[in-house]
């Protein structure tokens, strides 16, 4: 019985390897070349993709688990923007930080950079000349948020996080897939009572929307 | 603020390894390196190459992938380098990984890479993680360097220091210090300092360490309340699975503790260690079918491996007596010679194993030939045995007439290993085994009661003050039973004792040292060893000066 399982598992976990070296190898070629930033933007798309069907397979094994160890969130949020550097510099967008170095929070740091990733991904894809990376601590947990200057969320859009995600509609592709994902791990992060969980606005004043992610 | 690309540290004058198999992925790596301004680059495509580079040269960075191909993996390639001495403290190893979870190719806690980094990434990101590791690495240095020379209260008033200043990092510190005091078998302040960081933030490895100090304190209950409930927060955690299995042997719950192993090694099959500790409960248990399992995977897993046993083969062939397997059992000991062609004692180990199967399959003729070559080798290996094996080949000797060298051999193993429970279990069990369940009894209180007398004796000596006789009196129990660590222990004790009164004599400090090298060997963290290694140097130093 454990037989199969585990060779089907040692079959997807070299499938992986072999995608993501592929991906990187792309990826590492597009970033030396500006005038293609709309790859650069597709390969980083791909990549995501691919570590959410994972996390989603391991989640239907009930194989995922958050591993909680103490990070840097100020390290994270760099390393986030650093990797989307490339990208950002093609765009011409000015990518900023806002965050205490010293911020340390318990998390699933692989987890975490994940659903930053995916959202970050999506912000720069409609931000026009800014984008913020900002996180806090507020009330005993840690808020994570990403905001960028393009048109916002659809408003139909904000209404269906509001209703909750139970019925997320993959018709509208990626993004609900995204934002499930985020959900997921964001839910997986739980302590004394309280769970993780994305909030999606269009906050008005500087335009532009805000995905964050609140982690107890 | 705009986040900053200005590097921190200059890497210019920094030798990196690049480890992969895949040439392209090499080139891509050595360009990210290259853009930094190093000069000293070497690539390598398997773990072999690998080792062989780390040996003859010093690196600062190895960024070495976990997958690579056929042969070693990186965690292999880790342990091994770690192994061999050939990384340094300052040495940075980069684990690469295509999956998010490092869980799966973790292994033993003491064997782990300084970060793992998952693909992909450019050049910004290598370079910003790099650059926090150095500098960690820099800010644990001098605590380092303590430990490595056994200071451990230096060591821990470092960390103090460290910890007054509240870094960011505050909690490596703690969690350092807790792990010195540990060490220097200090639990109370160890969960002292566990409580403390609680107190503030829920931290998984705190817990960890809590249930540590109540397994180690002996509240068993407690330990396994404790670890149970870090697997429930993430059930992905191996650690705590082996120290949940752990403690539910010393509950006694053998079947528990094989089923909480058996999942663990789901989540991290490479494992090799744990394999084989799932193989001896699983052996234990009498599910020979999982044994079999597990053993087989070890020697496969091994095959690479730094840790790869004889045992592994040899309890494989034992397990498949029981299975379905049964008629290859002798084979895996063929494989077993093979793969250890210039190893003495797996030869002997195999020679003994398959007198064992073939007597179980009742093959009279062939297992008598079989124990007549085990006993010519065992004659030339002796003394370097194990003591499971000596009493494999006691045994052995008693079913097959000579009963004097069987018994002789147990007594010797009794006397030198006369606090070990354990292995005294082990004996009485072996004895039983072949029906001499009251004389084996006996035989072993005997030989017991004569260590415990002598060893008193010499206690009372020393408290007498008679300190020359208390070492006559020891010395000759060494000749005895040179491998009893409480004989052993002793005679440092009073021989440290005579040199703090009379001064330094260059013979006793020589046994002095050879004493404590066996104690250390059977147990490490020991605290009464740690006093006596305390007493040595202060000794040692109050002459120097």
């Amino acid at each position: 019985m454990e037989e199969g399982q585990v060779d089907f598992n040692s079959l997807i976990a070299s499938s992986i390897h072999d995608m993501k070296n592929s991906l990187s190898l792309i990826i590492h070629a597009l970033d030396e070349r500006a005038q293609e930033a709309h790859l650069q933007c597709e390969a980083k798309r791909l990549n995501s993709k691919l570590m959410q069907l994972l996390c989603f397979y391991k989640m239907d094994k009930a194989m995922l688990s958050a591993n909680r160890e103490e990070w840097c969130v100020y390290d994270l949020l760099t390393e986030l923007l650093l990797q989307e550097t490339p990208l950002l510099e093609a765009r011409d967008i000015e990518g900023e930080l806002h965050c205490d170095e010293g911020l340390a929070w318990v998390f699933d740091r692989e987890l975490v950079s994940g659903a930053l990733g995916n959202a970050l991904n999506n912000a720069i894809r409609h931000a026009r000349h800014r984008l913020v990376l900002a996180a806090h601590c507020e009330g005993g947990e840690l808020i994570i948020s990403i905001q960028d200057d393009g048109d916002g969320f659809p408003v139909g859009m904000l209404e269906n996080i509001a209703s909750h995600r139970q019925n997320v509609s993959f018709s509208h592709g990626n993004t609900g897939l995204g934002l499930y994902f985020s959900h997921t791990i964001a839910s997986m992060h739980r302590r004394d009572g309280r769970t993780g969980r994305v909030c999606l606005s269009n906050p008005g004043e500087t335009g532009g929307a805000c995905f964050s992610l609140i982690l107890p | 603020m705009r986040i900053n690309t200005k590097p921190l540290l200059d890497f210019t004058d920094k030798k990196f390894l690049i480890v992969d198999d895949f040439a392209d992925l090499r080139s891509m790596l050595r360009n990210m390196v290259e853009s930094y301004g190093v000069s000293e680059v070497d690539g390598v495509g398997n773990g072999k190459e690998a080792l062989n580079a780390m040996e003859r040269r010093d690196y600062d960075v190895i960024l070495c992938d976990y997958n690579l191909g056929d042969g070693k993996d990186g965690q292999q390639v880790l342990e091994e380098a770690r192994h061999r001495g050939f990384l340094k403290y300052s040495t940075v190893f980069m684990m690469i990984t295509a999956e998010n979870t490092k869980q799966m190719v973790m292994g033993a806690v003491e064997y782990q890479p300084d970060d793992y980094m998952s693909k992909p990434f450019n050049k910004h990101v290598l370079r910003q993680r790099l650059e926090k590791i150095m500098l960690r690495k820099s800010d644990f240095e001098e605590i380092e360097r303590a430990i490595k020379k056994k200071q451990f209260p230096q060591a821990i008033s470092l960390c103090d220091q460290k910890i007054q200043a509240n870094p960011h990092n505050l909690s490596e510190f703690q969690k350092c210090k807790a792990e010195l005091y540990v060490e220097t078998g200090q639990f109370k302040e160890a969960e002292a300092v566990y409580n403390e960081v609680l107190a503030h933030k829920d931290m998984p490895w705190a817990w960890m360490g809590m249930g540590r100090m109540a397994y180690l304190s002996g509240d068993y209950e407690k330990a396994r309340d404790i670890f149970t409930e870090v697997i429930g927060n993430n059930k992905n955690n191996v650690e705590a699975y082996d120290w949940l299995s752990r403690t539910l042997v010393q509950l006694k719950d053998m079947e528990a503790a094989e089923h909480c192993l058996f999942e663990a090694t789901k989540l991290s099959p490479k494992a090799i260690q744990r394999q084989m500790v799932l193989g001896d409960l699983a052996l234990g248990n009498k599910h020979y079918g999982i044994a079999e399992h597990a053993f087989k995977k070890a020697v496969q897993i091994g095959k690479y491996s730094i840790f790869k046993s004889p045992d592994n083969y040899i309890k494989q062939a034992k397990a498949m007596l029981h299975t379905s397997s049964r008629k290859d059992a002798l084979r895996v000991l063929k494989k077993l010679r093979k793969d250890f062609p210039l190893d003495g004692q797996a030869n002997f180990h195999a020679t003994l194993c398959e007198y064992s199967v073939l007597a179980e399959m009742g093959r009279v003729h062939e297992a008598q030939n079989a124990f007549i070559r085990a006993a010519s080798q065992f004659d030339k290996l002796a003394d370097q045995l194990p003591p499971e094996l000596v009493l494999e080949i006691a045994q052995a000797y008693i079913v097959n007439g000579d009963k004097d060298k069987g018994t002789a051999l147990i007594k010797d193993l009794v006397k030198n290993h006369h606090e070990d429970e354990v292995l005294l279990e082990k004996i009485q069990n072996g004895l039983s085994e072949i029906g001499m369940e009251e004389e084996g009894k006996q035989l072993i209180s005997e030989s017991r009661d004569k260590v415990v007398r002598l060893n008193n004796q010499g206690v009372r000596y020393v408290q007498e003050g008679r300190l020359e006789e208390a070492i006559a009196l020891f010395q000759e129990a060494l000749e005895d039973m040179p491998d009893n660590k409480t004989i052993n222990a002793n005679t440092a004790m009073v021989l440290i004792k005579y040199m703090e009164q009379r001064g330094r004599d260059d013979a006793y400090l020589r046994l002095t040292r050879k004493c404590l090298e066996m104690v250390r060997t059977s147990s490490s963290g020991d605290a009464s060893l740690i006093r006596l290694q305390e007493r040595l140097s202060r000794l040692l130093k109050s002459r120097a000066a």
